[in-house]
């Protein structure tokens, strides 16, 4: 009787023990997951992007209306959409095809940008919005 | 837009006038030519006044200076001209010299700018007018921010980027002259450096800076921006649009985030 109590604890033990280890496990791939996660957002390099690009010469960047005078949307107005919107405008659309790989202004090469490009244009636009300081120390 | 309308109108009554044009850039003597082989070059008289505020709590004696100082090093930076290629703008049309907003094309532009620089100081908020460049010079600023590297820092300045308000602290500009220029370079659209192999840029914004390079693509950048809707170089004369600065300026100050110090009773 004792011998089987003592049998029966240990067996439950080491299925105790061998869930245990096998959440351990799961845990240890994800913090593998974030770590490789190398996508970092620089201002400097993504104003860069937006220059390159030539966003500016038509979205005008002065703080004024979401509109300006010739029906054009501004900076400020990009600012003010949605993130995915921004992105189906800026990046799927290409702009009418001007854009893409066989539009008008192929050399821009929009079509070349990394998903992390993208991400820290976006966030450079939508910044722009929020009017976060520049700041000199 | 309705703005920009009255701005127009205000430009055109004062040119009429005669009268000198207040605002940040005042052009004239504009025009534009296209060698065909998809090179604009722009031509101008620009003059680029920056109005500093004092709003020290008391007073800031060696201002004058300073001012000379930032005056002297803008109009250095800005002057011999800048060339950007690849820029992507409506096709311009020499003929009918215009541009051709239902086409886009992409240029090499050459700017032959000629540039004067003003920097004077203004007592009271009146002598600042909406399409004014403005840096308020401060006691101090709590503002901090983290770097890329993940540290924090504080700030000597605080500017709210393009065509926006500057700012500086009276005492950390006195510690670098080089500090105001740095903020009016940001209200002139650029932006700060954190990347340690251009410590000697004079856009590299943390304290172990080592140098005050301008790069030509950030004066072309900066070019670009006093011509910020090319369209208007077809006009023979330009002002900048109002830029809301007063209240711009006044939303800056009044942000408990930027954290800054000064004498509230100079500005009214």
């Amino acid at each position: 009787m004792v011998s089987n109590t003592i049998k029966l604890s240990l067996g439950s033990l080491l299925v105790l023990l061998f869930f245990n280890c096998k959440n351990a496990e799961k845990r240890d791939k994800n913090v593998i997951k974030i770590s490789t996660d190398t996508c970092r957002y620089y201002r400097y390099d993504a104003g860069q992007i937006i220059s390159n690009l030539g966003c500016k010469n038509c979205h005008l960047s002065l703080n004024i209306e979401k509109i300006d005078d010739r029906g054009s949307t501004t900076f400020r107005g990009l600012a003010a959409m949605d993130s995915l919107k921004l992105i189906d405008y800026a990046f799927t659309k290409k702009h009418k095809g001007w854009y893409s790989k066989s539009g008008t202004l192929k050399s821009a090469k929009m079509d070349t940008l990394s998903k992390c490009e993208i991400k820290g244009v976006i966030r450079y636009i939508k910044d722009f919005g929020r009017d976060i300081p520049v700041a000199a120390q | 837009m309705e703005n920009s309308l009255i701005n127009t109108l205000q430009m055109h009554f004062a040119l009429l006038q005669n009268q000198p044009l207040t605002g940040g850039i005042v052009a004239k003597n504009l025009r534009i030519t296209d060698n065909g082989s998809g090179e604009l070059s722009l031509y101008g008289d620009f003059t680029i006044t920056l109005k500093v505020l004092d709003l020290t709590t008391n007073g800031a004696p060696n201002l004058n200076s300073l001012m000379t100082f930032t005056q002297q090093v803008i109009s250095n930076k800005l002057r011999g001209g800048g060339y950007k290629s690849g820029v992507i703008i409506h096709k311009y049309n020499s003929l009918q010299k215009k541009f051709d907003r239902t086409k886009t094309w992409t240029y090499s532009i050459r700017y032959n700018f000629n540039i004067t620089v003003n920097v004077t100081q203004i007592n009271m908020l009146s002598q600042l007018k909406g399409n004014d460049f403005v840096l308020a010079v401060v006691d101090s600023i709590g503002y901090q921010h983290t770097d890329q590297y993940g540290r924090r820092q504080s700030s000597a300045g605080l500017t709210q980027g393009d065509g926006g308000p500057a700012t500086v602290s009276y005492s950390e500009w006195q510690k670098n002259k080089y500090f105001g220029v740095h903020e009016f370079f940001h209200t002139l659209g650029l932006d700060d450096i954190e990347d340690s192999s251009k410590k000697n840029r004079l856009m590299y914004h943390l304290g172990d800076n080592a140098g005050q390079i301008v790069s030509d693509t950030e004066r072309g950048n900066m070019l670009n921006f006093l011509m910020t809707n090319i369209g208007d170089i077809t006009q023979k004369n330009y002002a900048n649009i109002n830029l809301n600065t007063v209240t711009r300026l006044r939303t800056f100050l009044n942000n408990s985030t930027n954290g800054f110090k000064y004498n509230k009773a100079k500005f009214r």
